[in-house]
Parts: C-alpha cells; structure tokens; sequence
C-alpha cells in the first residue's frame, strides 16, 4: 500500500488502474483523466409526465410568426451599429457580426438551460434543457431547427466573400462556425461536453448555470470550528 | 391619483388633461356607504322631475314614484348630495331610459346597473345545423413582431447587466439571490429572472388591492411606489372605478338583494361552517339539497359540491383516472385540471388548442399505440376540454367532439368553469349552447365562482360514478364541506335562473300497470314532482325558508340577466372588432380578449385607463401566461353593466388604442367610427355569427 498525507482535501483515488509513486505526490485529477468528457442528460418517466403537462411557452415562441425573421432584422441592425464604429472595415465589420451572432445565439440557445419562470408548474422538467433541446419537444429535423441551423450557415458564407477569402480571418470564421454548429446537430442531443471536468464526488452532475457544483462553498482549509453548545451557556 | 405630492415615474403619462377636482372631491368621504335604494329613488325620481321640467316635454310613462314618498330623507350619503360634487364619473347613477311604473328597482346601481331598455337583450344560442366556424387568430403586421421581440430581447439584456453588476458592487441587496456563509441561496436567480426583472416593472397593474362587492363597480385601494414597484405603500384614498375584469357574469355579485337576504336567513338557521369534512360530519341536509339542486340545473343525474374551484379539479381527477390511464387536454387547459392530472399520475398527451382534426390524430394514434414501451392497450381514456377558455375565449367544438366520442369511444369530461351560467339560452352551459343532451358527456365539472356570486365547484354525472366520487375523492376525506352561506347563494342564484315552480306535484306515484301505488321505495318520496331539463325547478326541491323576491323567483330576472349578458359580450366583441382591434375567442363568450402585443404598451394601458374621468379597472395578461408575442387585455363582460358602460369602455379603447396604435384588426375604410359604433349597437348584435 502506497501511504501518502495529502496535505489538502483531495478527492478519493479509486481508479482500477495501477498508480506509480510518481503520481501519488501529484495532485491528481480524480476519476477522469481526459480533458473533455461528453455527458449525456437522461430523461425519466417523471420528467416526461411533468414536460408533458404544461405548454412550454419559453421555446414555442420560435415556430410564432416573424421569429425567424427577427434573425436577419437583429443581422441588419447589427451591422449597422457595427459599420457606424469610425474606421472600420467591411472585412473587420463582417467577421465581428457574424462572430457577434453566434456567440450570443450560442449563449441562447445552447449555454443558458431551464426556464426563467414558472418552474413550480414544470415541476423542475427542463432545468437540465438548454433552449435547443426543448424547441418542439425534443424533435429532430423541424422546420425551426433548420431555419436556426442554416442562418448560421449563409453568414458565414457572406463573411467568407466579404473578407476576400483572406486565410486569418477564413480561419476565425470557420472555426467559430463549427462551435456553434456542433451543439445543434442531432447527435448531440442532450450531450454535454465538460471541459476538464471538476468532479470532487467522482460522479458530475449536470447543474444549471446559476449553482455552483455542491461543496464549492464549504470551508477547505480547516475554517471556523463548531461551536459546542452545552448546558452551561444556558446558565 | 394626485400627482403632486409625491414623487412619480418619470414617465408618468402626463395628466393635465384628466380633471383633477373631481379626484380631490371625492376623497373627502373615504368612508363610502352606498346609498339605500329608497334614499337612491327618491333622488332619482327628483333628477327625472328636474330634466322634465326643463325639457318640457310630455312624460309617456310615470316614474316609479310609490315606494319613496313615505320614506325619505336626504342625508349626506344620498345619491342626490353626491352627485352634485363627485359623480362626474358618471358611475353612481344611470344614465339612458328611465324605468316606467312597472320596471322595480331591486339593485343598487354602483353593484348592478340598471338598464330598462329591452332592445339590449340578445339569446345566447347556437344556430342548429349551421357549421362551427374555427376561430382564426388574426396577426399583426410584422412591425409590431419586430419591436416585440426587440423589447423583450432589451429587457432580458437589460436585466441579466443588472443582475451582474448588481451581485458584484450591490451584494446586500441579492443576497436570497447568491450563496452564502455555506447557506445555498434561497431562491434561484434564473428562476426568478421574469418576475424580478420583467414583471415587477409592471406590478402596478397586479395585485391591486380593493374593497366591497366586485360588481358592476369597484373600490380600489390607491397605493403608489416610491422604489419602482419594489414596495408599495398605500393611501388612505379610494377610487371608484368600472370594473370590466371580475368574473362577474350574471351579476350576483351584491351585497344587497335577495340572494343576500336569502343567505342571511340561512345563516341564521344554519350558521357559518360546517365544522367537518364531507366524510366525517360535516354533511348537512342543505349540502345533499344544493347538491341536487346542481344536478338539476346541469341535466345530469347526480353531482358533488367541493369548497374550492380548484380543488375540484385537483383532487377529483385523481380519483378518475390513475396509472395506465390515458388524458388527452387541450393545450390551453387550466392550471387545476393539470395539476390533478399530474397528480392522477396518469399519462398526458396534449393537442393543439380545439383543433379537432389533430385530436382525431393523436387519438388514432394513441389507441393504436396503446401505453408506451408495452403497447398494451389503455385502462380509459378520457378527454378533457374546458366549455370556455379564460385566456382565449374560445369556445370547445362540442358537437365534432360528441361525434368523435360516439366514434373512437373515449370518456369525456367538460370543464364548464367560465361557460356555466354565462352561454346557452337558459344558461346551462356548453350543453345548452349547442343544444345536446348534457347525459351524453360523461363528466360536467363547473364552478359557482364566475357566474353564481359563490365559490367552490361541483363535478357532476351518473349516480354511480358520483357515489363512487364522493369517496374516492380526496376532498371528501381531508378537506373541508362547503359553508352553508355560500350553499345559499349557491341554491339561491341557481333557482333564480332556472325559475322555481310553485305547483304542487303529484303525490303519488304510478307502477307500471297505471295503477297508484303506495309509496314503499324510498325513490318515489324525492321524485315527487318530474323535472325536465331545462326548465323550472320545484319547490318541493328547494329549502322551506328559502324565499325569493318575485322577480327572481318567477325567473324573469334570471332570464333578463342571461340576456342582458349575451347582448353586452356580442357588443363588446363586434365594438372593438369594428373599430379596428384584434380580439380573440367567440363573440358569445364574456371574456373579451384585446390583443396589445407589446409589453410596454400595457402598463400604459392600464395606466391611461385608470386615469379616465370616469376610471376603468383592467386586466392584461402577457407572456409566460400567453404566448410570447401575445400580450393582451382581457375585459369581462357581467349582466351588470349596462350598453352605456360598454360605450364608455369602447370610447376608451378607441381613444387609447389610437395613441398606443392598437388598431391593426380591420383596414382603416372598413373600421367604424366609435359613435357609430354606439348608435348601430343593435344592429352589430344581430349580424348572424358565419357572417361575421
């Protein structure tokens, strides 16, 4: 048996594999040792009955008249904003609307999960769901997702023409493009990539935003000591 | 609401124009008692003396002058004191035909108005034969989409950057928002991002408090914030406002009349609780009395009375339908039926609101599914629509839903909350409406609340399923019995609608044979006198003590009433769609919704409606409890306002709805002029529904 004091709290090894010395003194990661990991969020029946109840009106408004042309007016009205900067250049111009876009439609629809309101009628249903996955149900291959997949899609291609094919800015483009075309495939519905996970308890769960992972707030270095309460101060 | 001596928004509409006098006038006598009918009367009578003398014309008919001559009296609290300083809001005292010698008054104005003109009457009937028309919901044009979604997309930016900024330099004031000292934070922030960041900016539109009867008219409780609605500190002044937003639909809303007079008797004799559950001591004689009293207004067998509207829905469900059953609701059904669906622990599956064709699909494609994973067929299916829904006003295609009944053989249920009372000629309901036999739905559910001037609800069937009800419910064994006063107004308002039938009815009951036979089965003792649905209800089936006023008793009141409401809903509908507004639902129903679209647009709505010489008291509804877009305001009508009311609320939608740029229903050349509007009431009433 290897014997080592941890100086801090760290999590318990319990990996299958056999452990060198060498790693032992290091802190180690914990269970996972990958950078990314990709999780899958289940669904259970519970979750189905409470999802299944109510309309969710926090992303039936995409299938509503005029949602999908809000898109280009937000594009256009951006690039105007974006154009009005003195000095700027349309090469610059189309790359930043077209990254400005997709990160705030990444943040939309594919960071932020459950539902800003109502959660007591949902029962906590979507809490996992980020706004891809609860369009339409959960369905694949609807009319909204294509639309919301192919805007993307022709931005890109008029960035690509309006920068000249300059390679740099081509780069930039198409990697941005990608990232934010991943989450909106079929496949990865429901998956969450973690990057280098922090998994204390050895099992992650997938949390919303707004909580920080359970523990996060408990004292690591020693902190304040119970008190003990005894008769005598009741005296 | 003075606008002087304290600090207002910034962007407080101004108001010059609204008089401010007449606001301060009224203030002064912030103890209000409303007038008595004699006092009322004989003010009355000598305003009509005083308009005859200076008109100079022949009078066809004499005032109702008998009652008052001996009686009055002129104090401070007389309508006639008041209206010379305060009544420019023209709420207190009626306007249009006077009463002739054979029209009473029976009603305080201010609860319910008096109207004598029979022209504003109108039957709610379905034509028989003549198809449903769907509803469609018109749609604004796209700049009004845009610069929703604009709005809304800045306010959601706008409060995630306070939010942020806030936590970092302005901790002490979110901390229920962040954690702390190892505590979790006590409400989530994502959670509660809409009602923190978007509708407390509207919160002077909620939860308004108010005082007295919520009849024709309504006291409200005036309040203003100092911090942006995050407090709200009241004054000591009321307004008196016209209440187009409580569900109020026959107008038993009153605090006199008699109704009232009939629940105080009851009181007496029953006092004021049941001290019990239904199950264990808490039934009373008058509980199975008001129970059989409702089966017989609805057309059914047999029904259940439960304290609660929602609880009705809530913990019957659940004794209907359990694991391995199948519920198909609508999409926009209320809060009660999915909570006791939810509850059941049931299966849910959802169709797009009273679209009949997907109904039909899903319903294939249920029943040939049958449960997921094991594909065995369903314990039941039942199908739960509502008579009329609160939000749309629409109405369930009851008809193509029976037709599919008889077809695919599934259990139906109504939740006739907002149609019972209010839709129909005798003001049965849905069932009434379209006239079919309300024994061929399986389940009618309603509440007294809307249209009885009550509370709680009742579920009503066959007697067997009823008996089974009552014990397998859970509010038979754990929550309280419906309290004998509102047992009253229930058995009251019920009886004055269906008309109660002094005859007395045979005594003796027939066998088969023709032959009389003494009366041995305890069945014959009840059934003495024959009830045909609908039609009027013996008085053998009411409380002995219970005594009406003729007017109610003989039905011609209730009868007035449900016509006076169905004429006020067609009016109100056809008004605003000729003058140019999108409103949804059917024009039969009394709930009116007008669409505004914006968010901001309705807190200045209520705001300008509020402000008014005469005030109007508002409901809007918007987003996440309406679709996105879909902002609106949802008047409802009542029996008890009069056309001159409902002048004065077109009036003011039409100024307002031209300053917010509401009109986007009809094109300009084919809109109505307000006044037009008003003159052609009649006429607008009478256009037959398809040709609408």
């Amino acid at each position: 048996m290897q014997s080592h004091r941890p100086t801090a709290i760290q999590p318990l090894d319990i990996t299958p594999q056999p452990r060198s010395s060498l790693s032992t003194s290091m802190n180690s990661r914990g269970r996972s040792s990958s950078l990314l990991k990709v999780e899958h969020v289940g669904s259970s029946t519970v979750e189905d009955l409470d999802q299944n109840t109510y309309v969710n009106n926090n992303a039936n408004w995409v299938d509503a008249k005029g949602a999908w042309l809000i898109h280009v007016v937000l594009i256009c009205v951006g690039k105007i904003i974006i154009d009005a900067i003195p000095g700027m250049e349309p090469q610059v111009s189309w790359t930043l609307v077209n990254l400005v876009y997709l990160a705030l439609s990444y943040l939309m629809f594919h960071w932020v999960t459950g539902i800003p309101f109502q959660s007591d009628m949902h029962g906590g249903a979507y809490d996992d769901l980020t706004l891809w996955e609860q369009i339409d149900d959960g369905a694949q291959y609807t009319p909204a997702k294509k639309w919301l997949f192919s805007v993307p899609c022709v931005l890109f291609l008029a960035s690509t023409h309006y920068t000249n094919y300059n390679p740099w800015l081509f780069g930039v483009n198409l990697c941005a493009l990608i990232f934010a075309l991943l989450p909106k495939l079929p496949q990865l519905h429901r998956q969450r990539v973690r990057f280098l996970a922090d998994d204390r308890s050895g099992a992650s769960t997938p949390v919303t935003l707004s909580f920080p992972p359970s523990g996060a707030s408990t004292p690591v270095n020693g902190g304040t000591p119970p008190v003990i309460i005894t008769e005598s101060h009741f005296r | 609401m003075p606008a002087s001596s304290y600090p207002t928004s910034p962007m407080a509409l101004n108001r010059g124009s609204s008089p401010t006098s007449s606001i301060f006038k009224k203030q002064k006598n912030s103890s209000f008692s409303p007038p008595t009918a004699a006092s009322y009367l004989s003010a009355l009578s000598q305003a009509d003396a005083r308009a005859r003398n200076a008109q100079r014309g022949t009078p066809t008919s004499t005032p109702a002058l008998s009652i008052s001559s001996s009686l009055t009296f002129s104090t401070e609290d007389t309508v006639l004191a008041e209206e010379d300083t305060a009544d420019s809001d023209g709420l207190a005292v009626p306007v249009g035909k006077p009463p002739n010698s054979e029209q009473l008054y029976t009603t305080v104005h201010t609860e319910f108005g008096h109207c004598y003109n029979e022209e504003y009457r109108n039957i709610s009937q379905h034509p028989l034969g003549a198809p449903i028309v769907r509803h469609v919901d018109q749609e604004p044009p796209y700049y009004i989409l845009f610069s929703t979604y604009i709005s809304y997309l800045i306010l959601i930016v706008l409060g995630h950057m306070r939010d942020f900024l806030g936590k970092r330099f302005h901790s002490y004031s979110y901390r229920h928002l962040m954690p702390h000292d190892g505590y979790a934070p006590l409400n989530s922030d994502f959670d509660s991002f809409y009602t923190r960041r978007l509708k407390q900016r509207m919160d002077e539109c909620f939860l308004q408090p108010v005082t007295g009867v919520a009849g024709r008219t309504i006291s409200l409780l005036d309040r203003y914030t100092p911090d942006y609605n995050h407090t709200q500190i009241m004054l000591d002044t009321r307004t008196r406002a016209l209440n187009i937003s409580s569900y109020n639909y026959l107008g038993f809303a009153q605090a006199r009349g008699g109704c009232a007079d009939a629940v105080e008797e009851g009181m007496k004799r029953y006092g004021v609780t049941s001290c019990g559950s239904r199950l264990e001591g808490g039934s009373s004689d008058l509980h199975i009395l008001a129970e059989s009293v409702v089966a017989k207004f609805v057309g059914m067998e047999a029904a259940v009375i439960s304290s609660m509207g929602f609880a009705t829905n809530s913990t019957f469900i659940p004794a209907l339908v359990s694991k391995g059953c199948l519920i198909i609701s609508d999409e926009l059904n209320h809060a009660s039926i999915r909570f006791g669906v939810r509850n059941s622990g049931a299966h849910v599956r959802m169709f797009k609101h009273n679209d009949m064709k997907a109904l039909e699909s899903l319903l294939r494609e249920v029943i040939s599914q049958g449960q997921p994973k094991t594909h065995r067929p369903w314990k039941k299916i039942l199908l739960i629509v509502e008579g009329m829904y609160s939000m749309e006003g629409t109405m369930v295609d009851l008809p193509t839903v029976l037709t599919l009944k008889e077809k695919y053989k599934f259990y139906l249920f109504v939740d006739e909350a907002h149609s019972i009372g209010a839709i129909g000629p005798h003001g049965r309901g849905v069932c009434d409406y379209f006239s079919v036999d309300p024994r061929k739905v399986d389940v009618l559910m309603g509440t007294f609340t809307k249209s009885f001037g009550a509370s709680g609800g009742y579920i009503s069937g066959n007697t067997a399923l009823i008996d089974r009800l009552r014990i397998r419910g859970y509010s038979g064994a754990y929550s309280e019995a419906i309290t004998p006063p509102v047992l009253t107004q229930i058995i009251a308002s019920m009886a004055s609608i269906m008309s109660i039938d002094a005859s007395v009815g045979l005594a003796v009951s027939v066998n088969k044979l023709g032959l009389p036979t003494s009366s041995s089965s305890s069945s014959t003792i009840h059934q003495v006198t024959e009830y045909h649905h609908p039609g009027p209800i013996s008085q053998r089936t009411l409380p002995h003590w219970l005594s009406l006023p003729p007017p109610l008793a003989s039905g011609a009141e209730g009868l007035m009433r449900l016509r006076r409401l169905s004429f006020n809903s067609y009016y109100l509908h056809r008004g605003l769609d000729k003058l140019g507004f999108i409103t949804y639902g059917h024009p039969s129903s009394p709930i009116v919704p007008l669409l505004i679209f914006n968010p901001a647009k309705m807190i200045m709505f209520h705001r300008m409606m509020k402000d008014r010489k005469t005030p109007i008291v508002i409901v809007v509804v918007a987003y996440p409890a309406t679709p996105l877009v879909t902002s609106r305001v949802r008047f409802c009508v009542s029996a008890s306002h009069t056309k001159e009311d409902i002048d004065s609320v077109l009036r003011a939608c039409d100024e307002i709805g031209d300053v917010l740029d509401l009109k986007h229903g009809l094109s300009k050349g084919e809109r109505w002029s307000v006044n037009e509007v008003c003159e052609r009431a009649v006429e607008l009433v009478h256009i037959p529904d398809n040709e609408h």
